[in-house]
Formats: C-alpha cells, sequence, structure tokens
C-alpha cells in the first residue's frame, strides 16, 4: 500500500513544479525574441564566458572535494578535517549577493592589489572563482558519499600490500569512484552556470569579458524585455541539458568498456 | 614467529579483548570464537587495521605494534574476497610487486598451486564466489608475508564447496610453509584447515589441544550466550 | 488506512493551493462609504490595501511616506521594491497593482504602449553624479578625470537605464572613446556600483545623486541632465487599480516631496 500513495503522488507534484515551470518558459518563446537574441553579440559573448568559466570551476571544485575526501577517509579526527567539515557547507549557505561581497572584499585590490588595478577582482578568474566558491560544497559532499559507499575491506587488503594512505587513495579508492567524481563535476557544473548575483559582484560583469548568461537573463527581465529573457533562459537550460547528456553518454561508454 | 600479549580493546563502553594473548609459531593456528567474540578485532589489530588500546604483537622478535600495515609484512584476506574490481585477476595478485613486495616466482608457484592460470585475464565480478576467494588468498601470499591473517574468508560458502577449497587451502599453506593464524566461528572448518586450535571467549583467549576440546567449549559458550540473551 | 491519509493529504495540498491563490487575488475590499469632497482631509480607507511598486533606490524616503500614510489614513500599504524594469515586467505578467513609482519615465511609457495606464505622472528629476571612493578621491576630481590612465570607474551596466544615462554622459562629454578601458566593471544594478564604490575597489562610479546620498558617498561632480538626458522618476496608476488609494497615495507623495529632496532628487517642474 505504501507504493501506491508514493506513485499516486510523485508523477502528478514532479510534473508540477520541476517540468511545468520549465515548459512554461518554452512555451512563452515568441520569434521576435528568438531573433533579436541570436543576433545579439552580449548573448553570444555571455554563453562562451559561461560555459569556459562553468567548466574551470566545476575541475577546480572536483581537485579541491578530492583532497577534501581523501581526509574523510583517512584521516577523519585530525584537526584539518574538522575545521574543513564545519565550513564545508557555509558557502551554499551565504545569501548570493553576501558570497559575491565576501569574495569581492577579500579579493579585490584592497588586499590583492599587487594582483592588478582591481585586485582580483573583474577579472574571468573572478566569475571562476565565485562560480567555484558556491559549488564546491556540492562536489565535496557527492565525493564524500562516494568513499563512504566504499568496502573497507578493499583499502584494508591494499594498505597490507604496501600501500600507505595516498597511495591507496589514487591507485584504488579514486578509480573505484568514477560514478561519484562524475556526479561531483556535473552537479559543480550545473550549479556555475546558474550563478550570478556572485558572479556579477566579483567578477563585474563586463559584457564580452566577464558577463555570464544567467545575468544578461536577469538584466534583459530588469530592462522589461522579457522576450530575450526567455529566448536567453530556453537556451541556458537546453545548454546544461546538452552538456549534461553529453557527459553522461561518455561516462556511459567509458563504464561499459 | 607471531607473538601477541596482553591486547586490550574497548569500543566506547563494550570492552572486546581484555588481555587477549596468543602465539603463533610455524604452524596453522585457528582461532574460534562466537559472534561477537572479538576474534575479526583480534586479528585486524595484528594486521595493523586496527588501533589496540594495549597490549604487544612481535613478528619474529620485531615490535609491529606501532607500525601501520603497510610496513607490517602480513598478508590479509579478509572476509569478503575484495578484490579490486578495475583490475583483472593478474593485477589484483601482483599488487603487492607495486611496492616491491614479492617476486614473480612466488607469482607462478602460486597461480600454480592455486590453479588460477586459466583466469588471469577475467575481471573479478566475472568470478564465482570460489575463485574470488582463491584470487583473494593468492594476491595475499605473493609478498612472501611473515604471517598470513585470515578473517573466516569462507563464512559465505556452502558447505559442499567449504569441504573441496579448504583442503586444497591446507596444501597449499602447508607448501609455502607459511605461519596461518585463520579465524572462524565454525569449529568443522578449523578441524579440515588448521594444527591446532584456540578459542576467543569473553575477551581472552585459551589454547586448546584437541579439536574436541574446542568443539566442548564453543557449545559451552554458545548455551551461555543464549541464556544470556533470555 | 494509508489510502485514506493519502486523500487528506491531497485535499490539504489542493487547499493550500488555493488559500495562498487566493490571498494574492484579494481585490474585493469592505464598502466604505465615499466621504464627500470637502472633508478630503480626513479621508480613512482604513481596512484597504494598496498594492505599492516603488523602484528600489526610492526606497529610504518612501519607506517614510508609507508610514505617514498609514497613520494618517488607516489603509495598509504593501509596498514592493525592485528594479524599476523588473517590476515592470510584474505588472505586464499580470500581478496586481495600483500604484507604481518607476525610477525611469520609458517603463511607464512602455505601460501606456501595453495599455496598461490609466494615467502617469512625471515626479522627480534626478542626476547622474560621479562619486569617488577613498583611494579615488585623490586622483579623480571632474569627469574628465577619468581619462587618466590609472584611474578604475564602474558604471551600471549599458543595457539598463542606468548605464545608458551615464554612457550619454561620457559620450557627450567626448570622453567616451578615452575612458572606456577605464571601465571595469559593469553590475546590473546601481547599488552594486554603490557598493563596490563605497568598499574602494574602485576609484570611481557613475550613479543616481539619490543613490549617492543614500550610501553616503562622496560626489566629485554632478552630471548636467543635457549630458546624460532627463532622468524622470514618475508615478504611473495601474489600469484596474482602486483609483481613490491609489491617487490619495501619490497626492500625498507630492505634498511630502521634501522628504525626496533630502536626498538629492528635485521636484518636477
Amino acid at each position: 500500500m505504501n507504493k501506491e500513495v508514493v506513485r499516486i503522488f510523485f508523477l502528478p507534484l514532479f510534473l508540477l513544479l520541476i517540468v511545468f515551470p520549465v515548459l512554461a518558459l518554452v512555451f512563452n518563446l515568441t520569434t521576435e525574441g528568438i531573433k533579436a537574441t541570436l543576433v545579439d553579440p552580449y548573448f553570444w559573448n555571455s554563453v562562451k564566458n559561461t560555459i569556459i568559466a562553468a567548466l574551470l570551476a566545476a575541475a577546480l571544485g572536483l581537485l579541491l572535494a578530492i583532497g577534501f575526501a581523501y581526509y574523510h577517509l583517512f584521516y577523519r579526527n585530525s584537526v584539518v578535517y574538522k575545521i574543513a567539515n564545519l565550513f564545508n557547507d557555509l558557502p551554499i549557505a551565504l545569501p548570493h549577493t553576501v558570497a559575491g561581497l565576501a569574495l569581492l572584499l577579500a579579493f579585490g585590490r584592497k588586499t590583492c592589489g599587487f594582483l592588478g588595478e582591481t585586485g582580483a577582482a573583474f577579472t574571468l578568474f573572478a566569475v571562476i572563482l565565485a562560480m567555484f566558491f558556491v559549488s564546491y560544497s556540492l562536489a565535496a559532499r557527492t565525493l564524500v558519499s562516494g568513499v563512504d559507499q566504499m568496502e573497507p575491506e578493499v583499502i584494508d587488503v591494499a594498505r597490507t600490500l604496501g600501500d600507505h594512505p595516498g597511495k591507496v587513495f589514487f591507485r584504488i579508492v579514486l578509480p573505484l569512484m568514477g560514478e561519484a567524481l562524475f556526479s561531483g563535476f556535473v552537479l559543480g557544473f550545473s550549479r556555475s552556470v546558474s550563478e550570478f548575483a556572485a558572479v556579477i559582484m566579483f567578477g563585474g560583469n563586463m559584457p564580452g569579458k566577464t558577463q555570464v548568461l544567467a545575468s544578461y537573463v536577469f538584466t534583459k527581465v530588469e530592462t522589461g524585455d522579457l522576450d530575450m529573457a526567455v529566448t536567453a533562459a530556453v537556451f541556458c537550460v537546453a545548454l546544461s541539458l546538452l552538456i549534461v547528456s553529453i557527459l553522461t553518454i561518455r561516462r556511459q561508454i567509458y563504464a561499459a568498456s | 614467529m607471531l607473538q601477541a600479549r596482553g591486547i586490550s580493546k574497548c569500543f566506547g563502553r563494550l570492552t572486546v579483548l581484555q588481555d587477549a594473548s596468543l602465539e603463533i609459531c610455524n604452524e596453522i593456528k585457528a582461532l574460534i570464537g562466537i559472534n561477537g567474540s572479538g576474534k575479526s578485532t583480534f586479528l585486524k589489530i595484528i594486521a595493523g587495521i586496527i588501533l589496540a588500546d594495549n597490549g604487544q604483537v612481535l613478528l619474529n622478535d620485531k615490535d609491529i605494534i606501532g607500525q601501520p600495515p603497510e610496513n607490517r609484512d602480513v598478508g590479509y584476506v579478509p572476509q569478503h574476497p575484495a578484490l579490486f574490481r578495475h583490475l583483472n585477476v593478474k593485477e589484483n595478485i601482483l599488487y603487492g610487486m607495486r611496492n616491491g613486495k614479492g617476486s614473480l616466482e612466488a607469482f607462478e608457484q602460486i597461480i600454480e598451486l592455486l590453479d588460477l592460470k586459466d583466469i588471469l585475464f577475467k575481471r573479478p565480478r566475472t568470478l564465482s564466489g570460489g575463485y574470488q576467494s582463491r584470487v583473494s588468498l593468492a594476491r595475499a601470499l605473493v609478498p612472501q608475508p611473515k604471517i598470513l591473517l585470515m578473517d573466516e574468508p569462507l563464512s559465505s560458502m556452502d558447505v559442499v564447496l567449504k569441504e573441496r577449497i579448504l583442503p586444497d587451502f591446507r596444501s597449499v599453506l602447508k607448501k609455502l610453509e607459511i605461519p596461518v593464524l585463520y579465524v572462524t566461528h565454525d569449529p568443522w572448518e578449523a578441524e579440515l584447515l588448521a594444527d591446532n586450535y584456540a578459542i576467543i571467549d569473553n575477551g581472552q583467549i585459551k589454547q586448546v589441544q584437541t579439536s574436541t576440546e574446542a568443539f566442548d567449549l564453543i557449545r559451552t559458550s554458545i548455551l551461555r550466550d543464549f541464556e544470556r540473551g533470555q | 488506512m494509508k489510502k485514506v491519509i493519502g486523500l487528506i493529504l491531497a485535499v490539504l495540498l489542493v487547499f493550500g493551493v488555493l488559500i495562498t491563490a487566493g490571498c494574492s487575488q484579494k481585490t474585493d475590499n469592505p464598502e466604505t462609504p465615499n466621504p464627500p469632497a470637502e472633508e478630503k482631509e480626513k479621508i480613512s480607507f482604513s481596512g484597504q490595501t494598496l498594492n505599492l511598486y516603488v523602484a528600489a533606490g526610492m526606497k529610504s524616503p518612501m519607506d517614510t511616506i508609507i508610514k505617514s500614510f498609514q497613520d494618517e489614513t488607516g489603509a495598509t500599504v504593501a509596498v514592493n521594491y525592485g528594479p524599476s524594469g523588473g517590476l515592470y515586467s510584474q505588472i505586464t505578467q499580470g500581478q496586481p497593482c495600483d500604484l507604481y513609482y518607476s525610477a525611469d519615465w520609458l517603463y511607464i511609457e512602455k505601460l501606456e504602449e501595453d495599455q496598461k495606464l490609466e494615467s502617469g505622472s512625471k515626479f522627480l528629476n534626478d542626476n547622474i553624479v560621479l562619486v569617488v571612493s577613498e583611494s579615488g578621491k585623490s586622483k579623480v576630481t571632474k569627469l574628465e578625470d577619468l581619462a587618466n590612465n590609472e584611474v578604475t570607474l564602474v558604471i551600471a551596466d549599458p543595457q539598463a537605464p542606468a548605464g545608458i544615462y551615464a554612457k550619454n554622459a561620457l559620450v557627450n562629454r567626448g570622453l567616451w572613446d578615452k575612458v572606456s578601458p577605464r571601465i571595469k566593471a559593469m553590475p546590473s544594478t546601481v547599488n552594486q556600483v554603490a557598493i563596490m564604490v563605497k568598499e574602494d575597489q574602485l576609484d570611481a562610479g557613475l550613479i543616481y545623486s539619490s543613490v549617492a546620498n543614500g550610501n553616503e558617498l562622496e560626489i566629485a561632480e554632478v552630471i548636467d541632465a543635457k549630458d546624460t538626458g532627463e532622468i524622470i522618476f514618475g508615478t504611473a496608476i495601474i489600469k484596474g487599480a482602486q483609483l481613490e488609494l491609489a491617487e490619495a497615495f501619490a497626492a500625498h507623495a507630492v505634498k511630502n516631496v521634501a522628504e525626496f529632496e533630502k536626498y538629492g532628487w528635485k521636484a518636477y517642474e
């Protein structure tokens, strides 16, 4: 009977709350909007910036998350791990503008003036950093859950065969965590693509240089150009779906071999 | 020769091992105990996987209690084969050689003894339970450890399979002349494999001479636990 | 038993949706008898709620105006602060709004094209000002100083009105080519511009004087309206609004325009 209750509620709720809003976007597309958006050079610039920055941010997030997973597996009682664990969920708890402001104050010209006239702020690197800041936690949580699913005996055996923790991690643990590594990257990427408040504050929203797709949509909504906003938004959705699909297919091919 | 003395271990408020001691010379010794008696914990402490609260472990007169597992020169065969899924059988068995342990001659000898020549390039997930156990054993033996620690690796097998595999294992281990500590809850398994027996009960270890003694003691402790549960 | 629970949950869910939907559609107010015209001063709107949309930049003075209006008339004001364009979008999407204060006359004209405008009036004038940060003070004293290689400038995104005015200022003063490489950031709202200058992350910024005063920023130069284009903050009564209530509030705001002038706006002539 439990199964039936879940089945009665899941599909309608899912369709209503998740699928419907996305479809609402698609149904509101207009030809004028599409035309105007696709010829706008600002639009394509923001697409380019978004893809490059999000991929790099996800990769950076994954690397750091791998480090965190290492501590989680082997050094759970250490001070480093306890502190990292405590702060792990902080970035996503911060309101996005606050996160952007925090990054600006930390890496702007007042502290990092030696890096340039605006410090590290208002550069593509700043965009990547802002995206990384908000998506790292997701990657870390995903990898930790992947590590927790490993059979401890496998790791114990490798240790007795002469591997110190570092070697076990790279020879055994990571290769067996393909699923988690992939999810961590995809989550980080998706989160990065959708970030704009922190990116605007720290990246500067310079068209052609640091403007991302999400803030392009925001500006169009703000100026009342809803047609273009909808087009850009649908493009954003399609792009995310495309990239996730590509990555998923590649992974399935890899897993099957 | 392995000498474990005065091993104690508590998990929270639960005392699992209390001043447990055991000696293993050039023999196959079975450590028999009911579930929850602390036998796996004892074995893992010798392997270095768990840290003891107290005690001493000497392997060939060298104190290994302060050493991490990779420096202890022990072989470990866990309860589940725990083969490396992303490597084939040969790569699994030769894994110790990545750390300079073992030799190709040992490898050749062991795969001959355990009859693994035909499956060297298979992936672990394609193997039956019996074969996986053999690969797990081979993997632990190639590095030529000073002692082999086996944590009831056949516990999930049916009787018929055990009856076939255990004598094979015994002859291989005898041929290699390697000391073995074999932990199990099944006295009959112990009889098929080991030279002599010890019982672990209430966190302490007692040496016994015959299998009958072992059976009796096990029966007593099972009954006692059963009554306690009532 | 589980099926009964499921049924109850479904009913509650539907109820919940209906109630929340119903709340935002509340347009029928309890009847208040219309008071005679001479007693305009003592008009009471008690029990009525005004749906007010206000450009975010006007928040500080508007809060005071709203409070005095509520105290005087007993009406409740449900205020929605946001970017002018965003508010415009909400109105065109059918969100209930009686009175709309826009930071740019452009949106009120758009509302007229969209046939959503009951009546509009020009309320305030503002100017673009050049603000300077702690470090920028010594480098920038007038607009021309921005052409200096060591100066960093921030303006609002030129795709939005505030940015358009800023860009106009530079273009009309013949400075755009020299100054545009000095622009390091173009965030989407003037408030973000203000924060960046306030935190001394850049030397100078071009924002509305009202925003500058609201953030206590130092003003180096006030840019003449002829260089930026006239900046008009306007009032719009939306079609289908509660007319009396909206007009009463608008009049109240006009009466108290001094509140706005404190921040740098000028009443529209």
